[in-house]
């Protein structure tokens, strides 16, 4: 198994990966910095440190949970769309296992991009504002040190939440499907019901949790459906 | 004589209706078995019932005498395979997908992916993109990928397709040379009988779904030799002559047409004219027949519908 997860990262490009995770913080951050175009209406929201960690968590979320559905159409779905996963269930190798392995690059690759670019971002950010403070609010860095289990807890549903759109994506190995449907579970879990950023169906922590666990239903799924099918 | 790949009864049916039906397949070990059918006559999808990507509906498979199922791996080590057309990580360079080709197969030996490079022809190509390959070189290297791990038994469907004359007689010499000299078996499908007959043993004829012929070539060679079509007025007399004045025997007089077949070969077409003009018979036609095995297995896939 772990021969085969090896495999698959030597397959992708590590690379253009690597360099997108970087991308991403980098414009997280950007994002975040324009705040400090308007530092009193942002204060009005941001009111606490909390307030700002979960801006950056809802941010790194949304863009981790995306690009995993990227992830999810170069090893999956274009796989069984150019035909080359012909190629790997020709080999004496266990269909299951071959797909778990898929899977589970993805899960994990999740999971520490979340939990990394929550602590480059927030780490970051709060270094900036204590130089030039673009936002009033004062961020200690033990704040993330507070919150290490509710950060842990939000990657491993980010983890099960990303492996979701494999659902809509297999029906008929589409691209598009599999990226549209990871952005409107991102759309309907953080966009705001009330005013301010605290209220959302993300910050209810048991959605991100059940979302997480029907990511992984929907990951079995999958997998013991194409193992039975023929090709 | 041991067999290296047998099916009994092998069926696949989609949604209740069969594709392939009740297939018995001997393929012996170190022949080339050619395995002829029109297109759609089911023969990948036998091809990949064998290679553990299609589920059949109905009987089995035997390979290296045992039982195939959809657990067989060390069965499916031992096979090396091209099915439809082959199949690359298009971005990787050529030698990267031969790599990753041996990790998945448990195969490490390094020496193997430069040998089966040469073997196929293709060098200066190692670092390449798949994508930038032209179907010619493509099938070379799906050749080259499927005889790496030194199989008892290659699969090749369709393996000549999109090739050029050069490249197919190319082709056919590494069949011959990897049947010969490493004593690989080779199934290998095709819907044109010119280009498996010079190498194949033994023919399995497909058509709808069903075999219906499966003999060695040397039998079905013997079966069709050529003879000389006699057209003639009086064929009573010339049948004389035939036999007291040329000693011939080995001919057949098919009356309605005013037809003689001649089988016998020792005699040239102008020794016949001379000995029917001597005789004063006149003759409307004499030609040389050559039922060649195109026709024969054209009739038997193609030819039809009437006598199915």
């Amino acid at each position: 198994m772990l021969n085969l997860i090896k495999l698959e990262i030597r397959r992708m490009n590590s690379g253009s990966v690597l360099l997108n995770f970087m991308l991403i913080n980098v414009g997280i951050i950007g994002i975040l910095l324009l705040l400090g175009l308007d530092s009193e209406a942002a204060t009005e929201f941001l009111a606490s440190p909390e307030d700002v960690m979960r801006l950056i968590e809802l941010l790194v979320v949304a863009a981790f949970v995306i690009n995993a559905s990227v992830l999810l159409s170069n090893l999956i779905i274009e796989e069984f769309k150019n035909k080359t996963i012909l190629v790997l269930f020709m080999y004496p190798i266990n269909r299951k296992k071959l797909l778990l392995a898929k899977v589970l690059v993805i899960s994990m690759l999740t999971f520490l991009f979340v939990i990394m670019s929550e602590i480059i971002v927030f780490s970051s950010f709060s270094a900036i504002n204590n130089m030039y403070a673009p936002i009033t609010v004062p961020l200690p860095t033990d704040l993330l040190a507070d919150k290490i289990i509710h950060l842990i807890v939000t990657a491993v549903a980010c983890a099960g939440m990303s492996l979701i759109p494999l659902f809509f994506g297999m029906i008929k190995y589409s691209v598009p499907a599999t990226i549209t449907s990871s952005i409107l579970i991102i759309a309907i879990l953080s966009s705001s019901f009330e005013s301010g950023i605290g209220a959302n169906l993300f910050s209810y922590t048991i959605i991100p949790i059940m979302l997480g666990i029907i990511g992984f239903v929907v990951a079995n799924l999958v997998i013991s459906r194409v193992v039975k099918r023929d090709f | 004589m041991t067999y290296i790949l047998r099916t009994y009864q092998l069926t696949k049916a989609y949604k209740k209706e069969e594709v392939v039906s009740d297939i018995n397949m001997n393929v012996r070990r170190g022949e080339i078995y050619g395995f002829l059918g029109p297109n759609g006559a089911g023969k990948t999808t036998i091809m990949k019932m064998i290679t553990n990507l299609v589920n059949p509906t109905g009987g089995e498979i035997e390979v290296l005498g045992e039982k195939l199922h959809s657990t067989s791996y060390e069965l499916l080590k031992r096979m090396g395979s091209i099915i439809e057309y082959p199949i690359f990580y298009e971005k990787l360079s050529a030698k990267k997908n031969l790599e990753l080709h041996c990790e998945y197969m448990g195969y490490y030996n390094k020496k193997a992916i430069p040998e089966a490079l040469k073997l196929v022809n293709l060098v200066n190509i190692e670092e390449k993109p798949v994508k930038e390959f032209s179907l010619g070189m493509k099938q070379r290297l799906g050749i080259a990928r499927a005889i790496i791990t030194k199989p008892d038994l290659l699969i090749l469907d369709e393996p000549v397709n999109g090739l050029d004359p050069v490249g197919m007689h190319e082709l056919r010499d590494l069949f011959l040379k990897l049947s010969r000299q490493y004593g690989i078996t080779l199934l290998i499908s095709s819907h044109i009988l010119g280009e498996i007959e010079q190498i194949a043993d033994t023919i399995g004829v497909i058509r709808e779904g069903k075999l219906i012929e499966e003999a060695s070539m040397d039998k079905i060679r013997s079966k069709h030799t050529d003879h000389t079509e006699l057209f003639v007025t009086n064929y009573s007399k010339a049948a004389f002559v035939l036999e007291n004045e040329l000693k011939l025997v080995n001919f057949r007089v098919i009356e309605k047409e005013g037809l003689i077949k001649i089988y016998d070969h020792h005699l040239s077409q102008n020794d016949i004219i001379q000995a029917m003009v001597r005789n004063e018979i006149e003759i409307g036609a004499i030609k040389k027949k050559n039922q060649s095995l195109e026709e024969y297995f054209l009739q038997r896939i193609g030819g039809g519908n009437n006598h199915a």
